[in-house]
């Protein structure tokens, strides 16, 4: 086993879900409870990554944050190192990758909360940020441990956008499904069950407890594809 | 103060002056428009055009100010309760409450004035319907609207309940000197609640006035329907003389008296509004004399159960309505194709002009 595949992904997946929960749940919250129809545009680009095949995704990502693109460039002057093929630009990836799993669980979760909970909210003066913090949420945890699961076991799966942004560097990008595509490119089988196997107990679990949790009146997961 | 209004949202077309020193009621069968007139006062649904003014600050004016709901300072108690279910009582009723040393003490006084002090510990989901709306209102209290609005407070509460509620809302209404605005559709809740009365009808505002002038004097006839006045005929005014108005309806005479608002002239088409309580039903030859002006021969038609009351339709040349107690009906021994006479009062006969 690659213990350095293990850790990398494990800090790879727990960043990225820390991350788009900071992320997810103001955009979920914008998106379920706006009165505007333009969001709905907004709805389609972070459903994106469910459709888009991974390498085009990553295409597109290398090229926004590629030494020669401004963020990039930017990056560079500020850290001295490139963003495409290291953990940050990884990250970044990982993120707009995930953002549907966070989101769509999230949106679920919130339009299922009582409407006149969120308008007694407002009446007895609370404005929106303390309306999502205090009633909000507080009656969203099934969907927002859904979303938890749901984004950090798709970001431990990701190999497309990895290969392409982050590359194959060990202890840098090297996750555990490039670690499997590598062992079986060197032939060793060995490695590669032994990897896989660990990887589809992973899975197992977390479905699995992504669907006791969805009993439990978390949002639709019919999209699973983690 | 006033609260003057002109709210224009999908059916609802109403221009609205409601003066604030008592309870205001909204009154009108459901779908009448009543729920969406709260809401757009309190900032919960937008205007489609219109105006809300409370006082000198306005709320709405089209679409370009909209104060927000936050920023209304209103109380609002909603149909069924919508308590925080995931927070304590306490937690509930001080929602609204900016952290402080005095919030404890706002929220006991906010459970005493609603008569909730005993649930104070108790859980949100363990509530009755009575209890979990006393909560609501101690929530809706504690912040200190300026004005409370109450969307069918009594709804959905069982029989006993909501009499005893009814009851402390306006003690609590009266003691507190809140000015309220209440929706219903219900007939003794607005009698027991209200001190003005505004009807509406498909959208529109029919008629308004204590609850006493509307009730005994509805404006036109759907007005006079949606308030259960039951007899509703159409008639032509045969004379007017001595104070007594005589109505010819159908081939029967009826007598009404004469007011000071109303002139009519003979020939005058009107419409003959009787409420069913107001008729009594005599069976054979009684022929004593009575103060009573009205004894119509009529033919019973059905006679239905309806709670303690037994109703009884009449054929007497035109449709008549009356509302008897069970042992009267087994006095009387009626059936459907018995023959009785209705008798009542020429004062219980309210005319309406057409």
């Amino acid at each position: 086993m690659d213990w350095q595949a293990i850790t990398l992904t494990a800090r790879l997946a727990l960043l990225t879900t820390v991350i788009l929960f900071a992320i997810a749940i103001p955009l979920a919250a914008w998106l379920t409870f706006t009165k505007r129809r333009w969001p709905v545009l907004v709805e389609g680009v972070v459903a994106l990554p469910l459709v888009l095949p991974p390498t085009v995704l990553g295409y597109y990502l290398l090229v926004a944050l590629g030494a020669n693109s401004p963020i990039g460039q930017w990056w560079e002057g500020l850290t001295g190192s490139t963003l495409a093929f290291s953990f940050n630009g990884l990250l970044i990836a990982s993120v707009l990758y995930s953002l549907p799993f966070a989101v769509q669980p999230m949106m679920a979760a919130f339009a299922g909360v009582d409407r006149r909970l969120i308008e007694a909210s407002a009446v007895l003066g609370r404005a929106w940020p303390a309306t999502i913090l205090r009633v909000v949420l507080p009656l969203s945890t099934a969907g927002l441990a859904t979303a938890g699961v749901l984004t950090f076991a798709h970001t431990v799966g990701e190999f497309g956008v990895v290969l392409m942004v982050g590359g194959n560097i060990p202890g840098e990008t090297r996750t555990l499904s490039i670690d499997v595509y590598d062992s079986v490119q060197a032939f060793d089988y060995a490695a590669a069950g032994r990897t896989s196997i660990a990887l589809l107990l992973f899975s197992m679990v977390v479905l699995t407890a992504t669907y006791a949790l969805r009993r439990r009146g978390a949002g639709t997961l019919a999209w699973t594809r983690a | 103060m006033m609260l003057r209004a002109r709210v224009r949202r999908h059916i609802v077309d109403v221009d609205l002056t409601i003066p604030l020193d008592g309870v205001t009621v909204l009154f009108g069968p459901s779908g009448a428009g009543k729920t969406t007139i709260l809401r757009a006062i309190a900032g919960l649904d937008p205007l489609d055009a219109g105006h809300i003014q409370l006082g000198d600050e306005t709320w709405n004016e089209d679409a370009r100010i909209v104060v927000p709901a936050r920023r209304r300072k209103v109380g609002y108690l909603f149909q069924d309760h919508a308590l925080f279910p995931h927070l304590s009582v306490r937690a509930n009723v001080g929602f609204g409450l900016r952290r402080s040393p005095q919030r404890d003490n706002d929220v006991q006084g906010a459970l005493a004035v609603a008569n909730a002090t005993h649930l104070s510990q108790a859980k949100v989901l363990d509530l009755s319907g009575g209890e979990a709306q006393r909560v609501a209102l101690a929530r809706a209290l504690a912040s200190n609207p300026q004005l409370l609005l109450l969307d069918e407070p009594l709804s959905a509460l069982d029989g006993p309940t909501r009499s005893s509620m009814r009851t402390d809302l306006r003690t609590l209404f009266v003691d507190q000197h809140i000015p309220a605005i209440v929706v219903t559709h219900d007939r003794a809740e607005a009698l027991a609640l209200g001190d003005h009365i505004y009807v509406l009808v498909d959208g529109r505002l029919r008629q308004h006035g204590s609850p006493a002038e509307v009730f005994d004097r509805p404006a036109d006839p759907s007005v006079a329907r949606v308030l259960g006045v039951e007899t509703a005929a159409e008639g032509v005014v045969a004379n007017v003389h001595s104070g007594v108005i005589d109505v010819a309806i159908a081939d029967q005479h009826v007598s009404a008296s004469v007011r000071d608002d109303l002139t009519v002239q003979p020939g005058d088409a009107v419409l003959v509004c009787i409420r069913a309580e107001d008729i009594a039903l005599s069976v054979g030859a009684d022929h004593a004399r009575t103060s009573q002006r009205n004894r119509l021969t009529a033919t019973v038609e059905a006679i239905a159960m309806d709670g303690p009351l037994v109703r009884v339709d009449l054929d007497a040349g035109f449709g008549l309505t009356a509302y008897i107690t069970r042992p009267a009906l087994e006095d009387l021994e009626l059936a459907p194709g018995s023959s009785v006479e209705a008798i009542f009062k020429s004062q219980a006969v309210h005319i309406i002009a057409r």
